[in-house]
């Protein structure tokens, strides 16, 4: 039970809206061991994202009801305060979002987000702090980290970005690492490298990732331990292996099928009559 | 279709600033065209003297109280209201037009025709609108309602090519235009049947909140002394001419001064409403 | 391209568009209805002394002579007689000018000192009672025209609450210090004399609000829906995933770029201010180009009606660039991006 860094337990949320009530996460389960490799696969508004704002406390919205726990290192963070939040955000867990150039200030050189990532909860100069992230950023192979941190985002490209802004993500040393569809925004080689990136570092320093995509490319490369996600239920979790050889709710089956494959055999028929998936009970390996 | 149950209209009152000024704004079109009908003292509006009840504060017979010449100020605000929402609606059916027209042709023709016309653009837009409505006024020779209209329109057409040439420019190379191009659609069908369409919700709005403005750009000018001549009922000139029997006559100004107030107030909030409602930005 | 290239570029438009911006007033001035020399001159003057008046006014050449003596002129600081102060009109706008000048710094003075506060509070406390009191205020001042808002202020603190005086710039007992730059303020400054500083300044203070409770609210309004646009860019949740503080997001990371187009719109608000100034000037007794512009307009002085126009005119892009090398400073992409 201990060893559990990250346990979300019949996790629920729903917002009122106009028309009613709406269930974006319905009973959520979901469990990551130090340094382990989970991804969260699911289509657009599956509930996918939302979870990584409820793990950060991100979620200002208001006519929002929460039910349940998330459980970080045994503590449930679900409804902690902003204050508590910050002391944990940026440190022992951080998140990557999906375009790296949105997600830098374009008005602020890169030095000067450096800067506010290192000082979360402690001081430090400028200069260290420029320092510290010319060190990091040597580490990654970034030649010429001096005239990186002196830039302005829009100056960088892509694949640069995605490499800061995974540095920043691990400078820390944090113990959860949340990625929101890294990469999306970037093409398949330069997703591919930030990827490698991120296994490396977070091998180092043995952080879990929580990989939210929904690329199954990305899922069979990266993950040890994948959860599929339809709808706010959670339809089936195993094992890398065992999903991608023997999958077992027709939702991922129909996801795998999806892929086309470069053998030959033209593209992927579509079933033009799915069943309500959300209406077939999980599949646990 | 029930225009109530739109999804427009839902988004619309959800708001309740929005709604409040829709109903300014009804109430004071109203009055305007019913004035004749339902203000107690019509004929206060022409030549009329009433030395007998001059400077009358406000009273259940005087709402508002009458002014230095016994007149019913009430009645002369809501004769005053019809002066300002000519002036509004003529104002703008002249400087929406030509705005917009240039700024189709601007944005869409290009090149040459472009540069012409929004160098004359910027050249407009460089003189602030009071100054130029004032210039144009002062250089007439007689002030009066007709003048200013003409000059708060000279000042006013600049925003409306500014508005639809940057629409149209990004517009320009959308799927559904190249589309009509390709079939041979002429320059003029494209601008005004595929591009001025989508251009309707920011011109809506901005129409709607120019009204306001218009408004409160005319009665300036009024105060200044520069538009309708007495004895037609204009709101600004009855501010102006009340202004030096302030404080003991207040009612003189304060209460043509509100009436300017409250419809500018209406315009601009159901013009925030559609703002929010379209989710544009003019 | 760089920062120099940017500045001279700015300027050589800036002159195109002045010039245009002449011609524009010089034909207004020519083509309106009336004879110029005639309205000048009034009903009883002779025939003769009409013409000669047009001889001297260049009346009867073609219109690009005249412009072209018109411009001439202007460049030697020739801008001619004013037919209703029957002084060199250049005399008038030295005299005049720097009240207005005044008048107009502190009402940008107000605007940003209470509008950006305003509206960073607003957008930072987005629908809470914070920001419906603050739109509120925001509201009233942009509908409320300016003339309307110098007679309450006129009202409340001249007569009810008689703290500031509402005539002329200073109080007619006291010297006035030595003109160093015509602006009252720091002219006393300079000579030490703070009671004159005193007067000047609450003098200036309810004009001052008069011009500029609309462009409050106006800036106070942009502020808030830039800021608050701002606040849902992804560089603010990733700010705030990695804990900046939230007093250093208000004020640095998401006021910086929310700034960029709340400061052209600034420029703009000026242009609206340039022309409240007419309105206030009058109803306050200001000593300024305003009241003197709207009194050449009563009395149909082409000279001064035309200097009036470019001055406000030339004061107003001057603003606007100087609006655009704060933008420039503030966006780095203007420069650096090719």
């Amino acid at each position: 039970m201990y060893n559990k860094l990250l346990k979300i337990e019949d996790l629920e949320l729903s917002f009122k809206m106009y028309e009613g009530i709406s269930y974006v996460l319905k009973k959520i389960n979901l469990d990551l061991n130090k340094g382990e490799k989970v991804a969260l696969v699911g289509e657009s508004g599956s509930g996918k994202s939302v979870t990584t704002k409820l793990i950060l406390g991100l979620l200002n919205q208001k006519n929002v009801t929460k039910k349940g726990k998330i459980l970080f290192n045994d503590r449930n963070i679900l409804n902690l305060s902003q204050n508590e939040f910050k002391k944990i955000r940026g440190n022992n867990i951080t998140i990557i979002f999906q375009d790296p150039i949105a997600a830098l200030n374009p008005v602020f050189k890169i030095k000067d987000q450096f800067y506010e990532v290192n000082l979360n909860d402690k001081k430090m100069s400028k200069k260290d702090s420029f320092i510290r992230a010319c060190e990091a950023l040597n580490k990654v192979s970034i030649r010429d980290p001096e005239r990186i941190l002196e830039s302005y985002p829009f100056q960088l490209s892509g694949g640069l970005a995605q490499r800061v802004v995974i540095t920043m993500a691990m400078i820390n040393k944090p113990e959860l690492l949340l990625a929101d569809e890294p990469s999306t925004a970037l093409d398949v080689k330069i997703q591919n490298q930030a990827l490698d990136l991120m296994d490396d570092l977070t091998r180092e320093t043995n952080t879990a990732v929580l990989l939210i995509t929904h690329n199954m490319g990305v899922v069979r490369k990266f993950a040890e331990k994948v959860y599929v996600i339809y709808r706010g239920v959670i339809v089936e979790e195993g094992t890398k292996k065992q999903l991608f050889k023997n999958p077992g709710h027709p939702y991922t089956k129909a996801l795998l099928e999806s892929i086309p494959k470069l053998s030959g055999d033209g593209l992927p028929t579509h079933d033009n009559n799915p069943p309500d998936y959300a209406l077939i009970p999980k599949y646990v390996h | 279709m029930n225009i109530f149950k739109t999804k427009y209209f839902y988004k619309y009152s959800r708001n309740p600033l929005s709604v409040i000024g829709l109903v300014i704004v009804t109430i004071v079109i109203s009055l305007a065209l019913l004035a004749p009908y339902i203000t107690p003292f019509p004929e206060h509006v022409g030549p009329f003297t009433d030395f007998a009840n001059k400077s009358k504060p406000p009273s259940w017979k005087y709402i508002f109280g009458t002014d230095k010449i016994g007149r019913d100020i009430f009645t002369r605000v809501v004769f005053g209201y019809r002066i300002s929402l000519t002036l509004g609606f003529v104002v703008l059916s002249i400087a929406v037009p030509i705005g917009v027209a240039m700024g189709l042709c601007a944005g869409y023709i290009g090149r040459k025709t472009e540069l012409i016309l929004m160098r004359i653009t910027d050249i407009f837009l460089a003189i602030p609108a009071l100054v130029l409505a004032l210039s144009i006024i002062g250089l007439l020779d007689r002030p009066n309602l007709f003048y200013t209209m003409i000059a708060v329109s000279m000042a006013w057409w600049p925003w409306y090519t500014r508005l639809i040439y940057n629409i149209t420019r990004s517009i320009k190379t959308e799927g559904y235009i190249t589309a009509a191009e390709i079939m041979g659609a002429s320059k003029l069908h494209i601008m005004f049947r595929e591009i001025l369409p989508n251009c309707l919700p920011s011109l809506l709005t901005k129409i709607t909140l120019d009204l306001g403005f218009v408004i409160l750009v005319g009665s300036s000018l009024s105060f200044l002394g520069l538009g309708a001549q007495s004895p037609t009922p204009d709101l600004g000139t009855m501010v102006a001419k009340g202004a030096s029997f302030l404080p003991d006559t207040w009612w003189f100004s304060l209460f043509p001064g509100f009436a300017i107030l409250i419809i500018v107030l209406g315009f601009n909030l159901v013009g925030d409403g559609l703002k929010d409602m379209f989710d544009v930005d003019v | 391209m760089s920062a120099s290239q940017y500045f001279i570029r700015r300027i050589f438009i800036s002159v195109i568009v002045f010039f245009g911006v002449s011609i524009v007033i010089f034909c207004l001035a020519r083509l309106i209805p009336g004879d110029p020399a005639r309205i000048a001159l009034g009903p009883f003057a002779t025939k003769e002394m009409v013409e000669q008046l047009r001889e001297t006014l260049h009346l009867n050449e073609s219109i690009f002579i005249q412009y072209k003596i018109f411009i001439i002129n202007l460049f030697q600081g020739d801008l001619g007689i004013s037919t209703y102060t029957k002084r060199p009109v250049i005399v008038d706008i030295i005299s005049y000018f720097p009240a207005t000048f005044e008048l107009i710094l502190m009402a940008g003075t107000l605007m940003l000192l209470i509008g950006i506060p305003l509206g960073i509070l607003s957008g930072k406390y987005k629908d809470t009672w914070i920001d419906h009191i603050a739109r509120v205020i925001s509201l009233l001042g942009v509908v409320t025209p300016s003339f309307l808002w110098a007679i309450i202020l006129m009202l409340f603190f001249a007569y009810l609450i008689p703290i500031f005086p509402v005539h002329e710039r200073m109080d007619e007992t006291l010297d006035p210090p030595k003109i160093v730059t015509g602006l009252l303020l720091i002219d006393s400054l300079l000579e030490g004399n703070f009671r004159v500083f005193r007067d000047a300044f609450s003098h200036l203070i309810l004009p001052g609000f008069a011009i500029a409770l609309p462009a409050i609210g106006n800036c106070a309004r942009l502020t808030r829906t830039n800021l608050s646009d701002v606040y849902e860019k992804q560089y603010i949740e990733f700010a705030r995933s990695y804990s900046f503080s939230e007093f250093k997001i208000a004020t640095k990371y998401a006021f910086k770029p929310a700034s960029i187009p709340t400061v052209t719109i600034i420029g703009l608000d000026f242009a609206f201010m340039l022309g409240n100034a007419f309105l206030v000037e009058t109803v306050f007794v200001w000593p300024g180009m305003a009241k003197y512009g709207v009194e050449v307009i009563l009395a149909k002085d082409l000279n001064g009606i035309v200097a009036t126009a470019l001055i406000f005119t030339i004061f107003f892009l001057i603003i606007n660039m100087f609006v655009d090398f704060i933008v420039l400073f503030l966006n780095p992409r203007i420069i650096l991006q090719d």
